[in-house]
C-alpha cells in the first residue's frame, strides 16, 4: 500500500457514518442547550482550577499531618513520616499565601492535640508561620 | 438582507462575530458547514458511529459556550478540532483506555457497485483498526492532514505541537499503517 492510497482511503474515511449528520438539526440542539444551561465563565474556570490546585496538596498535606501530629499509628514513628511530609511539603511552593490561608481554614484540629503541643497551637499560626513551621519540618 | 444565504460566503471569524452580536443563523452556518468533517475526524479518531453525532453536538456546545476564549489567532476550524479531540481523549480515558471499534460500525453498503463499495468498506475499516493502534497524535495528525487535508500549521494549532513534530508524528504514521496494512 502506497502513501497515496492512504490518504485516499483516509479521506472517505469516516463518510458513512456521517451521512445522516444534519447540521440545521444539530445547530438548533446546540442553540437550544446554549439557550437553557448556564454559561460557565472564563474566569470562573480559573478560579475554580486555582481551589483544586491548591485543595490537591492540602488534602496531601493534612493526611501527613494527621499521621505525623495526630496520634495515628505513624505518630510514634516520625523519622517513617518523614520522607512522605517532605514530598508535600515541596508541594506547598506553588501556593499562594491565599490559598495557604484557604488551607489553614479548612485543617481541621489534630485529633490528639492535648498529647502534641504543637497541634495544638498550629491553628492559631498565621501564613508566615505556617510557612516557617513547614520549612522547619523540611530540616 | 438575506443572512443566510450570505453567511455561506462569511468567513468563520466574522460569522463567529455575528453570532457573539446575537445573530443565531451564523451558528447554523458554522455548524452546517463544519460539523460533518468534524464528525468524519472523530470517527477516525475511534468515535463509534453511533456516538458521533453526539460528540459533535457537544464539542459545538462546548465551542459556542467558550467562544470569548478564541481570540482568531488560530483557525476557528482548528479551536474546533482541538475541543473536539480533547472531548475524544475523555471519553478514551473514560473507557478504561481503550478504543472501542464496535462491530455495528462495519456497514455493508446499499449501492449500485455493492462490491467495489465492500472493497472501499473494507479498505476504510482495516485503515481505522489501523489507526487505533497508532499513538494519539500520531493518529490524529494522520486524520488532519490525509482526511482533512490540514496545513502543518494548522494542525499544529488543533493539536498544541509544533510544525516539526507533526511531521513527525505523520511520517511515523504512514509508515505504520503502510506496515499494518500491507
Amino acid at each position: 500500500m502506497t502513501e497515496d492510497e492512504l490518504v485516499r482511503t483516509a479521506s472517505r474515511l469516516g463518510d458513512q457514518a456521517v451521512r445522516d449528520l444534519d447540521g440545521g438539526r444539530l445547530a438548533r440542539t446546540v442553540l437550544a442547550r446554549l439557550a437553557t444551561e448556564p454559561v460557565v465563565s472564563a474566569s470562573t474556570h480559573f478560579l475554580r482550577r486555582s481551589w483544586l490546585v491548591g485543595l490537591a496538596p492540602a488534602a496531601a498535606l493534612l493526611l501527613v499531618l494527621r499521621l505525623t501530629l495526630g496520634g495515628g499509628p505513624a505518630a510514634t514513628t516520625s523519622s517513617v513520616a518523614a520522607p512522605a511530609t517532605l514530598s508535600v511539603l515541596h508541594e506547598l511552593d506553588e501556593l499562594s499565601a491565599a490559598e495557604l490561608e484557604v488551607l489553614l481554614e479548612i485543617l481541621p484540629p489534630a485529633t490528639d492535640s492535648a498529647g502534641h503541643p504543637d497541634a495544638a497551637s498550629f491553628d492559631e499560626l498565621d501564613v508566615k508561620s505556617l510557612e516557617r513551621l513547614l520549612r522547619s519540618l523540611e530540616g | 438582507m438575506s443572512a443566510l444565504s450570505d453567511d455561506s460566503f462569511q468567513s468563520d471569524a466574522a460569522l463567529v462575530a455575528a453570532y457573539r452580536s446575537g445573530d443565531e443563523r451564523a451558528a447554523t452556518e458554522l455548524v452546517t458547514r463544519h460539523a460533518k468533517a468534524l464528525g468524519r475526524f472523530l470517527y477516525g479518531a475511534g468515535a463509534p458511529a453511533f456516538s458521533v453525532e453526539d460528540l459533535v453536538q457537544e464539542t459545538f456546545f462546548r465551542a459556542f459556550r467558550a467562544l470569548a476564549s478564541w481570540r482568531g489567532e488560530a483557525s476557528f476550524r482548528s479551536w474546533l478540532f482541538r475541543i473536539g479531540s480533547n472531548l475524544r481523549k475523555d471519553l478514551y480515558r473514560r473507557e478504561g483506555g481503550r478504543i472501542v471499534l464496535p462491530i455495528e460500525d462495519t456497514e455493508v453498503p446499499d449501492s449500485a457497485d455493492p462490491q467495489g463499495e465492500a472493497g472501499a468498506s473494507e479498505m476504510e475499516q482495516r485503515l481505522r483498526e489501523g489507526l487505533g493502534r497508532l499513538p494519539r497524535l500520531q493518529r490524529e495528525v494522520f486524520l488532519l492532514r490525509a482526511q482533512q487535508g490540514m496545513e502543518y500549521d494548522e494542525i499544529c494549532a488543533s493539536l498544541g505541537t509544533t510544525p516539526g513534530a507533526a511531521r513527525v508524528h505523520y511520517h511515523h504514521a504512514v509508515k505504520r499503517l503502510k506496515e499494518m496494512m500491507g
